[in-house]
């Protein structure tokens, strides 16, 4: 009876273990990618997003010039690649400084100087060769004109579309947790602490069998968390993304992609540690054994019976 | 003896060791499906279908975007066997055909820059023809929408897809804010929403115009009911994904 219940015990906070297991799993994973903006900003170069950026307003503005008349070339300045890479930057960094409180506003708000005196000037032409009153009207379309033209731009850098999650809600959503997520990792960390101090006072007198259950822990919580990030790699599931603007889907996917691969990383990491553990609960059992019968064979000649 | 007993135990207490790890792994694995099942995670599941609904994908595609072109024919005896068939982003799936505004002009589902280029295009989150809900189709106004604006309460706008004929009216003429969304909510009533941007003479306009219609018929193409769709709920208004016209 007495085995049975501690059976059951160790089951229950070895299950318990699994799950702290993962919690530390993911979280260091969350700490060191998801809210890390150092590494969203090594995605600009190993995507190429400034690249693919500039090509989308390239082309947007090539398009927007039957519609507005402004020839695209007005804006060459305005995209220059140095131009668009501090805006992304910045862009990126903004989002992850109000997501950790550390700015109260979203949003970045370069110097288009250029390019507004450029598109008044350009409209300024247009108006004197058709006769066009430059009245209250004309201003507040010129105004409205070169305000869409650095949306777009400001759109373009955006690659991770801080602007629309704040819309939908999801920043404000996030951003009371979002500071909380570094240290979590230290608090799951001290629940694997106490709950393998658990099992090892259930283990106390077989101190040995506290691998096997930190091996089992290790084991699912490995199963669990390399069963669906494998799933999600091997049919890229992210490139189901449906925002399709190229810097946006690269930078996304990117993002997804890095953070299933270091799950993964660690999903492995826990099973060649479960292995570890059991091997080294095999050794000591086979120690443990060999010690026996060695008493055995000392204590033989003056205890047998026959 | 002694030594007997403990070899039997021994041999017992084997298969225990064995079995305790896919125990503890079946037991862990039940508790994260039922959390999945129980828990409220509905609204998020909603959002990741929206967010990740394209399908289409095959390895060759580089920017993501896997455009499918379909012969949609305006003859009755296409495909269906009179169900709606939910199309993927990227893929033409209706042509809309206005006679009284001489337009005609393949619909492609999901609002990408790529696929405006190339005809209407339906918002991704709005209810696909057929449907119960707002179907809302835009396109650029310097292209195959330049004569929207000509649109008059009662003129008829029918969509052909492969699994029926659908026809509406209009009845109310709009022009609203981009940052308007009251008419690219869903809706309970059968409507087709069609908009693009107002005709300016200096630059980008901020403003839409465009026409609510009506459904006046609606015909699959073997005349059976139209079952529930469980892909879109087109009484939530989820903001679109996708860009401006």
């Amino acid at each position: 009876m007495k085995k049975a219940l501690a059976y059951i015990g160790n089951v229950i906070f070895s299950l318990l273990l699994v799950f702290s297991i993962m919690g530390t799993c993911v979280s260091v994973a969350a700490a060191n990618k998801g809210m890390n903006v150092e590494y969203c900003l090594s995605l600009m170069d190993s995507e190429n997003l400034v690249e693919k950026a500039q090509n989308t307003l390239k082309a947007h503005f090539a398009e927007q010039e039957n519609t507005t008349g402004v020839p695209a070339t007005m804006f060459e300045n305005a995209i220059a690649a140095e131009k668009l890479d501090e805006m992304m930057e910045a862009t990126i960094r903004n989002g992850f400084d109000y997501l950790n409180g550390n700015v109260e506003t979203l949003g970045i708000k370069p110097s288009f100087a250029g390019l507004d005196a450029d598109m008044r000037l350009f409209y300024s032409s247009y108006a004197d060769m058709y006769g066009y009153a430059k009245d209250e009207a004309y201003e507040n379309a010129v105004d409205e004109a070169i305000a869409a033209s650095e949306q777009s731009i400001l759109g373009a850098v955006d690659v991770f579309r801080f602007s629309m999650l704040d819309d939908a809600g999801v920043m404000k959503k996030v951003r009371p947790y979002s500071p909380w997520v570094p240290r979590a990792w230290k608090g799951c960390l001290i629940l694997d602490g106490v709950l393998l101090l658990i099992l090892l006072l259930l283990n106390v007198k077989k101190l040995r069998q506290i691998w096997y259950w930190a091996g089992c822990s290790l084991l699912s919580a490995g199963v669990i968390l390399l069963v669906p990030t494998v799933w999600l790699k091997s049919t890229e599931w992210f490139d189901r993304f449906t925002v399709k603007s190229e810097q946006t889907f690269a930078a996304v996917t990117a993002y997804l992609y890095g953070l299933t691969d270091t799950v993964k990383l660690y999903a492995i990491l826990c099973l060649v540690l479960a292995v570890l553990a059991w091997i080294v609960c095999g050794i000591c059992a086979y120690r443990a054994e060999k010690k026996r019968k060695a008493a055995k064979k000392n204590r033989k000649p003056s205890g047998e019976n026959r | 003896m002694a030594e007997k007993s403990k070899k039997s135990k021994n041999s017992s207490q084997f298969p225990t060791w064995l079995v305790t790890p896919i125990l503890l792994l079946m037991l862990s694995a039940s508790i994260v499906m039922l959390s999945y099942i129980l828990l409220p995670t509905h609204s998020v599941q909603k959002y990741l279908n929206i967010a990740f609904m394209d399908d289409l994908k095959t390895k060759d595609v580089s920017s993501g975007l896997n455009i499918v072109n379909k012969d949609i024919s305006k003859e009755d005896g296409g495909k269906g066997n009179g169900k709606v068939i939910a199309p993927k982003f990227g893929e033409k799936y209706a042509i809309l055909e206005c006679k009284d505004i001489e337009l005609e002009v393949g619909v492609y589902f999901g609002s990408d820059a790529e696929l405006l280029a190339l005809g209407a295009c339906q918002a991704s989150n709005s209810s696909i023809l057929g449907l119960n809900g707002n179907t809302v189709i835009s396109a650029h106004v310097n292209s195959y929408f330049s004569n929207l604006a000509e649109l008059e309460e009662g003129d008829t706008v029918t969509l052909y897809t492969e699994y029926g004929k659908f026809t509406y009216q209009v009845a109310e003429l709009i022009r609203f804010n981009r940052s308007d969304s009251t008419y690219v909510k869903g809706t309970t009533s059968d409507i087709l929403t069609l908009y693009t941007c107002e005709a300016q003479v200096l630059g980008n306009s901020s403003m839409r115009v465009g026409a609510v219609c009506n459904l006046v018929e609606k015909k699959l193409y073997d005349g059976t009911e139209t079952p529930e769709s469980p892909t879109i709920d087109p009484n939530t208004a989820v903001p679109a994904v996708g860009t401006e016209e």
